[in-house]
Order: structure tokens, then C-alpha cells, then sequence
């Protein structure tokens, strides 16, 4: 007879963030995390910070006065480096259990509900200052709860990180970024994985096992 | 410490699939499992209480749950050696995605459990699988 232990991974890991906007945003952000309930505290900063909504199209070329355009890109920045100071936090400490939502999940939700550009450039700031820290941990748990998020499901941008992620010097990240385009369950991410160039190993194992996946399902859909 | 047991590792898609149809599980992903001899966990002094249901849609599988108990720092450091010797001998299996889903649609075409047993999000999921 054999025990089989369910598996639990706990991260425990100390990051260093710097949100570069001085005193008075670090003052908001440490109060944000102190509340039982931070994402309905996100909203409310989210709400007394802005009094519009971000309209990133007003950015293209096409819109007309090009001060507006860069007045958005500003608030977009203003609002991801505040969100991603939180978010590389709640990543770091993260305990992911198989399956279940967690605060993290509920987290980006909260931020692409109010704006998916805040929400791209947040995912960008956290994951160039793991890369940056080699924290590879933290890698893993953006790019699962990305691929949690069905905003980023066949999403350009979730497969540039996830890209980028197997391209990292760390065999978490290069998985991290195998199982993003695993759960997109995309023709598209199939072609992606076929064209990672990866050592013989168990991640090179992981990706050959995703793409037979992935090829039996588009075949059993494109029959229907 | 919430554990499967299993006849042996032939079996292992079992408490897989035990896992993947907990309550709290909303979704399908990729998982890793290892597996650790019997013998060893009693050499190692840890208790086990074999009489606790555990948390799975398969009725069949409930039974084949078990506590570790009165786990101090002490035993919580063997557990952790245990796992991490199993692991480096590669008694451990990672089931990707669609494996574990076909595990899962296996079990309730055979009748082993009822869809909406699952949690809403996940029987809403592979609802569209069917």
C-alpha cells in the first residue's frame, strides 16, 4: 500500500518593491494591504483617485489631441505602479492550493474589471521586476493567475509574457510559461510551444506532453 | 496532513482524480503528484487516522482518505524529508490538463459521481466538455 500526499505548494518569499512614487503612495499602498478586504479597498482607491475611467484609445494617433492621449497613458501608469506594488506582494506570499481561487486571482480581476490596459501594464511592471530579482517564483504565480483569468484566454499579451517567461534562465519559469499557454487551449498556443527550443528534460517532457494534448483537442474540434 | 491512499502506483490516477473533484476545486489544471510507501511514513513514527471521509465527488473514494495526525515540528521535517527523498528517486508524476479532465469525464461516464456534486464552477466547465 502507498500514501499518496497531496501536494500544497507554499512560497515563501521576500521581494523588494519599489513603487517609485514617494512617501505619500507608499503610505497608501501599506493601508490598502492592512484592510481584512483589499480588493474592495482597491476599488475605493481606484475611486478616489480617478474620477474618470481610463480611455486608451484616446492614445492612437486617430484621436484627435494628443494631449489627452498622453494625460491617459499617464493615468494608466499612475494606477499600475500603485496596483502592481500590491500585486508583487500578494504574489510573493502567495499559497496556491490546486484548483481554488485565491487572493491573488480575485486581485487582477478587481484591476481588469476597472481597466485591462492598467491591467497589462501592472502584469508588466510585477514581471520585469521578477525577472529583474530572479524571482522566479513569483513569475509562476503571475503567469497561473493570468492563465486563471479569462480576459487573457487567447489574449496577445498573456502570450508575449508567456513567451517570455520560457525564456528565463529558471525551469519554474519556463514551465510557468508552458502552462499558461497549456490552460489557453489555443491552436495558437500549440504553435507556440512546438517552436520553444528547450533541453532534454522534465519541462521539454512537460511541453511534448501539452502540445499531443492540445493537437488531440483541436483535432476533436475541428471534426465537430 | 490530508493524504490518498492507493494499492499502488499503477493506481495513482485514482487519488488523482479523488483531488481534482474536491468541493473547493473550481477548475481543471495540470498536477503533480508524489507517492510515498506506507512502510515508510510508519517507520518515520507518523500516525495516520483512517476514518475520516475524504473531500471528493467520488462516493467510492471517500473512504480511501487519511489523516497524518499529532504532527509536531519534528514529524512535519520527516514528512518533508520523505517527500523530498520520493521525489528524488522520481516517485512523482506530473497529469497534465486534459488528462486529468479525461480522468474526471471518465469517472462520471462510468456513474461514479454526479456533476453537479462538483463545485458549480467546474461542473459548468466541463459540462461544455461534454
Amino acid at each position: 500500500m502507498s500514501f499518496l500526499l497531496k501536494s500544497k505548494l507554499e512560497i515563501s518569499t521576500s521581494s523588494t518593491v519599489d513603487d517609485g512614487s514617494g512617501k505619500k503612495s507608499r503610505g497608501t499602498i501599506t493601508q490598502i494591504l492592512d484592510d481584512s478586504d483589499i480588493y474592495t479597498s482597491l476599488l475605493s482607491f481606484f475611486d478616489t483617485n480617478s474620477t474618470e475611467h481610463l480611455d486608451i484609445t484616446a492614445n492612437s494617433s486617430s484621436s484627435g489631441d494628443p494631449k489627452q492621449g498622453s494625460s491617459n497613458v499617464q493615468k494608466i501608469k499612475f494606477h499600475a505602479k500603485k496596483s502592481s506594488s500590491v500585486f508583487l506582494k500578494i504574489l510573493s506570499s502567495l499559497d496556491v492550493e490546486y484548483g481554488v481561487s485565491n487572493e491573488a486571482d480575485r486581485f487582477l480581476q478587481t484591476i481588469i474589471n476597472e481597466d485591462v490596459a492598467v491591467a497589462e501594464e501592472c502584469i508588466s511592471r510585477v514581471f520585469v521586476d521578477a525577472c529583474g530579482s530572479k524571482n522566479y517564483d513569483v513569475i509562476s504565480n503571475l503567469l497561473t493567475t493570468m492563465s486563471r483569468a479569462s480576459e487573457f484566454k487567447d489574449f496577445e499579451f498573456g502570450y508575449i509574457v508567456a513567451m517570455a517567461a520560457t525564456t528565463q534562465p529558471s525551469e519554474i519559469s519556463r514551465e510557468a510559461g508552458i502552462r499558461y499557454l497549456e490552460n489557453a487551449e489555443t491552436e495558437r498556443a500549440s504553435k507556440l510551444l512546438v517552436s520553444l527550443e528547450l533541453e532534454e528534460g522534465w519541462v521539454n517532457d512537460y511541453r511534448n506532453a501539452v502540445v499531443r494534448d492540445l493537437n488531440l483537442s483541436n483535432a476533436v474540434g475541428s471534426k465537430n | 496532513m490530508s493524504v490518498w491512499r492507493v494499492e499502488s502506483p499503477e493506481k495513482i490516477c485514482e487519488a488523482v482524480l479523488a483531488l481534482a473533484t474536491a468541493s473547493k476545486v473550481e477548475r481543471v489544471d495540470t498536477m503533480d503528484v508524489a507517492w510515498v510507501e506506507y512502510d515508510d511514513v510508519v517507520g518515520a513514527g507518523i500516525e495516520s487516522d483512517d476514518n475520516i471521509d475524504g473531500d471528493t465527488a467520488i462516493i467510492d473514494l471517500k473512504g480511501k482518505h487519511s489523516d497524518l495526525i499529532v504532527l509536531d515540528y519534528l514529524k512535519l521535517g520527516s514528512i518533508g524529508e520523505l517527500i523530498a527523498s520520493t521525489i528524488h528517486v522520481k516517485k512523482w508524476k506530473r497529469f497534465t490538463k486534459a488528462e486529468v479532465k479525461a480522468f474526471i469525464l471518465q469517472a462520471l461516464e462510468n456513474g461514479r459521481f454526479e456533476i453537479d456534486d462538483l463545485h458549480p464552477k467546474l461542473a459548468e466547465d466541463l459540462k461544455l466538455s461534454l
